[in-house]
């Protein structure tokens, strides 16, 4: 009997452990796409940009690894996996990396080898964030991506602030219009033969948009060039 | 006996017809449904429909065949024709501006560029001033160089204004022991960003960059 019991225990013990590391291998096999996938679009992003400043691109889960804004200090993008889970198509990924690409190439510039072009993103993170919105749109499309995907995007994973007077983050709302308002003004075959607007995210920002849409309709009916300010 | 199972089956029938009456009946009711919530949820963005009508509105320009293989490059020098700045919402994005040609550009001995020869370019973006001596800043970018394609000149040439961040920054550390006279120190604004026909543009054409 005793046999018997110390057979079957060991036979559970091997198989367990087994398992375990087939579930092991099937979580680095799943990183190592996830990997490859941000890689791919981040060097795509950054060569038909003609971008030559040396930009590499991580995929972390645990947030508590990472100190700081390693973008602006060694030029390294981490995703992280609480950030990639808003993202459905690659459109919305190349948004959310090019973003970060302009942050991080915005830290080569200026003096002390960008030193000081970081300390100012780092002071004013407000005043850079729709400057830094705008660009990705210029990349995303330069690499061939839709830059509505950065509206939904944004629409899906950004939340709303009540004011953002005294915050060191513009509204969410205020952002999606200055991209809408910029891919108009830039690219507007993506708003006239738009991909997205039978989708649920950028059907939610049409909704949620309408009073800065109208204000932009007023500006562009009255041929103004001077900018707005939304909601 | 005959009659009876003749009964059964009658009442086996209709019982089948019944549950499909049930299932057909559903079946009705989510289709109704589905094609209301569908019509519901679809929102038409009326303003695009109408404002970009009648306007050709063409592909933007991609660079996704690339091969960086050669270093060759041959410089462009330009000037902008006229001043622009940011003081006075003079700068857009996507405004129009012109450049001229500084020197003739050679490639295999040929003239490529004349002297004076105007070339147009876009605002990309631009930042206005902001708080703590950030500068403002214009970036130029889609150089249309006749002749030459897009995907192979290497040029947004960006200008900033009068960058105060490293005087402010250390001072508003100096001042933290005395708040709030550190906080103050925000109220001081980088400078407005312009281009004028002095500043020396430089921008590359890579002839061997295939694209």
């Amino acid at each position: 009997m005793k046999k018997i019991l110390i057979i079957i225990v060991s036979m559970l013990f091997i198989f367990s452990s087994k398992v375990y590391a087939v579930q092991e291998a099937q979580i680095i096999l799943n990183d190592m796409n996830i990997q490859n996938r941000i890689s791919e679009i981040g060097l795509k992003l950054l060569n038909a940009n003609k971008i030559d400043k040396r930009i590499v691109f991580a995929y972390t889960k645990d947030d508590k690894l990472i100190k700081g804004e390693p973008s602006l200090t060694k030029r390294q993008i981490v995703i992280y996996k609480e950030g990639l889970k808003y993202v459905t198509d690659d459109n919305e990924l190349a948004g959310m990396l090019s973003r970060e690409i302009c942050k991080a190439l915005e830290s080569y510039l200026g003096p002390v080898r960008g030193f000081v072009g970081s300390a100012q993103i780092k002071a004013a993170p407000k005043k850079y964030e729709i400057f830094f919105d705008k660009r990705a749109v210029d990349l995303m499309v330069m690499a061939g991506y839709n830059p509505i995907g950065l509206i939904t995007y944004i629409n899906k994973s950004a939340p709303q602030k009540r004011y953002d007077i005294f915050s060191s983050h513009n509204l969410t709302s205020k952002r999606l219009a200055y991209i809408y308002e910029y891919i108009y003004t830039k690219y507007p075959i993506f708003l006239k033969e738009n991909e997205y607007i039978n989708t649920q995210a950028y059907q939610n920002f049409l909704l949620t948009s309408m009073e800065n849409r109208k204000k932009f309709q007023d500006k562009t009916e009255k041929g103004y060039k001077n900018e707005l300010k939304y909601e | 006996m005959n009659k009876l199972s003749n009964q059964t089956y009658y009442i086996e029938a209709c019982s089948l017809f019944r549950n499909f009456l049930k299932y057909f009946y559903l079946m009705i009711i989510f289709l109704f449904l589905s094609i209301n919530s569908a019509n519901a949820i679809l929102q038409e963005d009326t303003f695009i429909n109408e404002s970009l009508k009648e306007v050709n509105c063409t592909i933007p320009e991609t660079n996704l065949n690339y091969n960086y293989e050669s270093t060759e490059s041959i410089p462009v020098k330009l000037q902008i024709t006229d001043k622009i700045s940011t003081k006075k919402n003079g700068v857009y994005d996507g405004k129009i501006l012109q450049f001229k040609v500084r020197e003739d550009v050679f490639y295999n001995n040929e003239i490529i560029l004349k002297r004076g020869q105007i070339i147009n370019a876009k605002v990309g973006t631009y930042l206005t001033r902001g708080m703590n001596g950030i500068p403002a800043a214009i970036i130029i970018d889609n150089f249309e160089i006749p002749g030459i394609d897009n995907r192979q000149v290497k040029g947004t040439y960006i200008k900033k204004g009068l960058n105060l961040t490293l005087f402010v920054l250390p001072l508003k550390w100096a001042l933290t022991f005395l708040p709030p006279t550190g906080s103050f120190t925000n109220l001081i604004f980088g400078g407005n960003a312009s281009i004028s026909p002095k500043d020396r543009i430089l921008i590359y054409y890579y002839p061997n960059w295939h694209s």
